[in-house]
């Protein structure tokens, strides 16, 4: 089992977020990684973040499936967020769970594809907004979206501002003097 | 029932009411005496009504704007007095002109018309609106002779009138362009509809009692102290219905939905700015200060004091229809001061149900008026007509002479069936509305 | 039925009747009602509510853009416009994602004085509820009356804070200043004068007829629907399920407190009400019990005994004793947050989500370090943006009136969704 967490948890690793991964041997899996390796769902544990909340690593093809396996299984009924990270090499989205009978948290962090990942939208439809803020904050287009239109920014905004690429004084917006 | 015993040959031409002050051709009389114009002015008489009515109605309306100036600062003063705030206090002493100062501010804004607005109809609506409010003030008998008309269908007039503003508020709804003013007027159309019935059937009562639709003949028939006024002679249902629905005539919270600001922002007068908005404004006060005085009137004695006698009789131990000169001015002070008291009494209670109180909804306004309402004013008539008819039978004009028995019978039977039949439908309402409140707790 | 009487005028008549049309409101961005700038697109058959879009982002201030181009305490001034009528929890949650990285450890009479404060402010937020809520049903005066109170708290706060509204009162382990010598008794008065006003705005509006009519069974919100929109907070609980942070997952001292979670029954306007003006009751015995309890007590007794122990020192030197053998004070009360140079300060690299019960629902704060002074990622869980989200759900099939009810009843900030 653990050869297999290796694999999958290689791509991550090398994030300054996770520094553990780095130089310490793999981070011990948690509750729902062992119900997730349970139903033979692929992920990647990568520990607990500072306030001890159990992190992991899914693929974008398995994020459905995980998606549907915690909120069912695992009881983590309540979509808190939907965060996009920009890593300068890669798109990452976080999405945090809370269950509300055991008063526990999750994180699942999905790393985009050609800036795509999969709308957690069939699962819980809280992703509606958030999926819609990432994707308007990040550029990440979430397939399966029904209607993925910015909500934050004027609907004729240029780029995604969050990026750590976007250029604050780019001569193309000419918001202020319209 | 108060026949005034002098009679002039001026009071005698028919259709020349007895209110009409006799002392004017006499006074044009002695003006032209002096000038060696020998003219006798009686002669002239229904042109001197016409231009008596001319002349206190002019009165009155520039009384009237006075007062809705008042009456503006007054809500604001009672608001904050009610809300622990301290309300205007910066122009003028305590913030007397305050109102003038916004009145001089709305003056001097620019009048806009939104574009898309139909311009005639944006301009009629609130000339519209603002003029039957003030054909009021000509109906109203402040004093006994501060009176512009005595129509003899002065009741019917005046709801006739009341319930032409509406178009003026439709108008100007529809006019605007605006989607919210839209809805305000069609709000406040459907809400004039529903409670003009009530309203004019609490009216029907006492004009069945009275015999009479003259609303300066119904005031005196409320003479002799505060238990001859018709708020308690013919139950205080009457009044109840009145007040409520007058508050929906001029949409007052809880009534303002034509113009809720939380929901329609202001209503029908959403796009109206500067003079235009100012004639809603004074209009509503306007026809606030209308209502109450209608509300006196009717039901509250009128001119009349609380006590059987006017504090001038008292002192000076004359009749008040003898009372001539300087005397008869403090006389007509006198009235003039119980009639604003009163009124201000029930522009005070709007104020304050305007503090307690949210706001319905259209469903529920509707059903107020139709399932509450005039049901109750249809048996408050059925009582009115009992009490009527017993009065009749007793055969004495007067309300209450202790002394006569058969009147105190009268009085005793109606008061009874009065007891009797209200009780059983505010038992019967009240049961009503507590299983539908607790069949709704209950369902949610 | 095949052939009709209605005359067929083109574009007036149909075969059903009168044509007519349904009317698309464009309720805001600015509207009395909307509590900021939210843009509310509904379509209106008569007075129904056909179908309705919120439109936000009217005011996004790119708040977590903010966040990663200034220093970490730079930052936090800022913190107090996301959510301006509650800002101690965003403060809250983004000090403690900060010291959960760095692991700071954060004394007791802190934890106390956030908790406080953080009970004192969602007192003050219910009652701004409270009093818009009312507004929007059309009743001017509660709104007064519900000032008088918030003034009387925001007394307390400028004593402690300096400022009204905008606090920037709390540190990375620790807060700005330590509380003013008596303020603890101030703040006893005014909290022992609430329980009486709130009995008040229950009389003037619990049992209020129209209040009732206006309330009762409408805009339904069952726990699954909540749960598939993520709404938190009082709107949750009013479904009846006690989800509260404060007692699911204890942080700064709510576990040394006693203290119920007030739950709905039906989940219906009327209970959100119910349960917010329940909350403020729980608030005010946290806070009484908080300020029995707080280390130290009030800053005068700590300042006594500072120099207490100085002049047994001073004592001591003279009698050419050692002084450090005089003890320090025995408990845990230092106000860490002055010690350390603020505008550099650097946790290590790592991340944390913290969340709070603010008084709307969840705050979250995702926090990225990356070991420089500046934060690599800030997030922000605002509860009013998922709890917006359920509106068109809650709103179809309802009156237009009710959606100022509805909306009021769900407690939203515009600037909070917007960020």
């Amino acid at each position: 089992m653990s050869e297999e967490k290796k694999e999958n948890g290689s791509a991550p690793a090398s994030k300054p977020a996770a520094p553990a991964a780095e130089v310490a041997p793999p981070p011990p899996v948690g509750e729902v990684g062992k119900a997730l390796e349970g139903a033979k769902i692929p992920f990647a544990p990568l520990g607990e973040d500072a306030v001890g909340i159990e992190m992991i690593d899914v693929a974008p093809d398995a994020l459905l499936r995980a998606g549907k396996f915690i909120r069912d299984n695992c009881g983590f009924d309540l979509l808190l967020s939907c965060s996009g990270v920009d890593w300068k090499t890669s798109l990452q989205s976080v999405y945090h769970f809370y269950n509300t009978q055991s008063h526990q948290y999750l994180a699942i962090k999905v790393t985009a594809v050609d800036e795509r990942l999969p709308s957690l939208m069939p699962v819980w439809p809280a992703a509606d907004w958030h999926e819609r803020e990432t994707y308007d904050l990040f550029g990440i287009c979430y397939d399966g979206h029904p209607n993925l239109s910015r909500i934050l920014m004027p609907s004729d905004w240029l780029g995604h501002p969050m990026r750590k690429d976007y250029k604050v004084d780019d001569p193309r917006l000419v918001w202020n003097e319209r | 029932m108060n026949v005034s015993p002098n009679i002039s040959p001026f009071a005698q031409m028919g259709s020349i009411p007895q209110d009409f002050p006799r002392w004017l051709p006499e006074l044009l009389g002695k003006l032209t005496g002096a000038l060696n114009w020998n003219i006798d002015w009686n002669q002239f008489g229904p042109l001197l009504l016409v231009l008596w009515g001319v002349i206190v109605f002019t009165l009155i309306a520039i009384v009237a704007q006075a007062s809705v100036i008042f009456m503006v600062l007054m809500e604001r003063k009672v608001l904050a007095w009610l809300t622990q705030r301290k309300g205007p206090n910066r122009v003028g002493p305590w913030g007397l002109l305050q109102t003038l100062a916004d009145g001089v501010k709305l003056l001097f804004k620019e009048d806009i018309i939104p574009a898309g607005a139909s311009p005639i109809l944006f301009t009629l609506g609130p000339a519209i609106f603002f003029l039957p409010t003030f054909v009021f003030f000509g109906l109203i008998p402040f004093t006994d002779q501060l009176l512009a008309v005595a129509l003899p269908a002065g009741a019917l007039f005046i709801f006739a009138i009341s319930s032409l503003s509406v178009v003026g508020l439709v108008l100007a709804g529809w006019a605007s362009n605006n989607k919210y003013s839209l809805l305000g007027g069609m709000r406040s159309a459907a809400q004039a509809i529903s409670y003009e019935i009530p309203l004019v059937m609490a009216v029907l009562g006492v004009v069945l009692f009275t015999g009479t639709m003259n609303i300066a003949d119904i005031v005196k028939a409320q003479q002799g102290g505060f238990w001859n006024w018709y708020w308690l002679v013919l139950t205080p249902i009457s009044l109840l219905i009145f007040f409520i629905s007058s508050l929906a005539e001029v949409n007052r919270v809880p009534f303002d939905l034509p113009e809720a600001e939380s929901e329609l922002v202001s209503g029908y007068n959403t796009e109206y700015t500067g003079m235009k908005f100012a004639l809603f404004f004074l209009a509503e006060y306007a026809a606030l200060f209308a209502m109450s005085a209608l509300t006196v009137a009717f039901f509250f004695g009128g001119y009349y004091p609380p006590l059987p006698q006017f504090v001038v009789e008292m002192i000076t131990g004359q009749q008040s229809a003898s009372m001539t000169g300087p005397l008869q001015l403090a006389l007509q002070c006198e009235m003039l001061f119980w009639f604003m008291m009163k009124t201000y009494l029930f522009i005070f209670l709007a104020m304050w149900v305007r503090a307690t109180l949210p706001r319905l909804k259209p469903d529920q306004l509707m059903g107020f008026s139709w399932k509450f309402l005039i049901p109750l004013s249809l048996l408050n008539i059925f009582i009115i007509a009992i009490q009527k008819y017993l009065f009749i039978q007793s055969a004495q004009g007067q309300l209450l002479p202790i002394l006569n028995g058969s009147t105190v019978m009268s009085w005793g039977i109606s008061i009874v069936i009065a007891v009797v039949v209200f009780g059983s439908f505010f038992i019967l309402m009240s049961r009503l509305l507590t299983e539908k409140l607790e069949a709704r707790l209950a369902q949610r | 039925m095949s052939t009709t009487q209605i005359p067929q005028v083109p574009g007036v008549f149909t075969e059903h009747g009168l044509k007519t049309e349904d009317l698309v409101v464009n309720i805001g961005p600015q509207h009395p009602s909307t509590h900021g700038v939210l843009r509310l697109i509904t379509t209106l058959n008569g007075e129904v509510i056909k179908d309705m879009e919120p439109v936000i982002g009217y005011l996004h201030r790119s708040k977590e853009k903010m966040a990663e181009s200034r220093s970490y305490f730079q930052y936090q001034p800022t913190l107090d416009r996301v959510e301006y009528l509650s800002s101690f929890f965003d403060h809250y949650a983004y000090v403690t994602s900060i010291e959960a990285i760095a692991k700071l450890k954060v004394p007791k009479r802190v934890q106390y004085i956030r908790m406080i404060t953080m009970e004192l402010n969602r007192i003050t937020s219910h009652l701004l509820w409270f009093g818009t809520f009312l507004l929007d049903l059309g009743a001017t005066s509660p709104l007064f009356y519900a000032f008088r109170e918030r003034e009387e708290i925001f007394k307390l706060f400028e004593d402690l804070t300096g400022a009204r509204m905008m606090y920037n009162y709390y540190r990375f382990g620790g807060v700005n200043a330590d509380l003013p010598p008596g303020w603890i008794e101030k703040c006893r008065r005014v909290v022992d004068s609430l329980p009486d006003r709130i009995d008040e705005y229950e009389a003037i509006v619990t049992k209020n007829p129209i209040i009732l009519d206006r309330t009762v069974g409408v805009g339904r919100l069952d726990f699954e629907t909540c749960m598939k929109y993520g709404v938190t907070g009082p709107s949750l609980r009013a479904t009846g399920v006690p989800m509260d942070l404060r007692k699911d997952r204890p942080y700064c001292c709510y576990d040394e407190v006693d203290f119920e979670v007030p739950v709905g029954k039906h989940a219906d306007v009327y209970d959100r009400y119910l349960v917010r003006m329940a909350e403020m009751r729980e608030s005010i015995k946290i806070i009484k019990q908080a300020l029995g309890k707080i280390t130290g007590g009030d800053t005068q007794n700590i300042r006594n005994k500072q120099a207490e122990i100085e002049a047994a020192r001073a004592a001591a030197k003279e009698r050419g004793e050692d002084p450090k053998a005089v003890p320090d004070i025995d408990f845990d009360w230092q106000i860490w947050g002055q010690k350390v140079n603020l505008m550099t300060y650097k946790p290590p690299a790592g991340e944390a989500y913290s969340t709070v019960e603010s008084p709307r629902g969840m705050l979250g704060c995702y926090m990225i370090s990356d070991g420089t002074p500046k934060a690599y990622r800030v997030k922000w869980r605002g509860a009013s943006f998922s709890n917006l989200s359920v509106l068109p759900e809650l709103m179809i099939g309802n009156l237009y009136p009710d959606l100022m009810a509805i909306f009021g009843s769900l407690d939203v900030i515009l600037p909070e969704v917007d960020r």
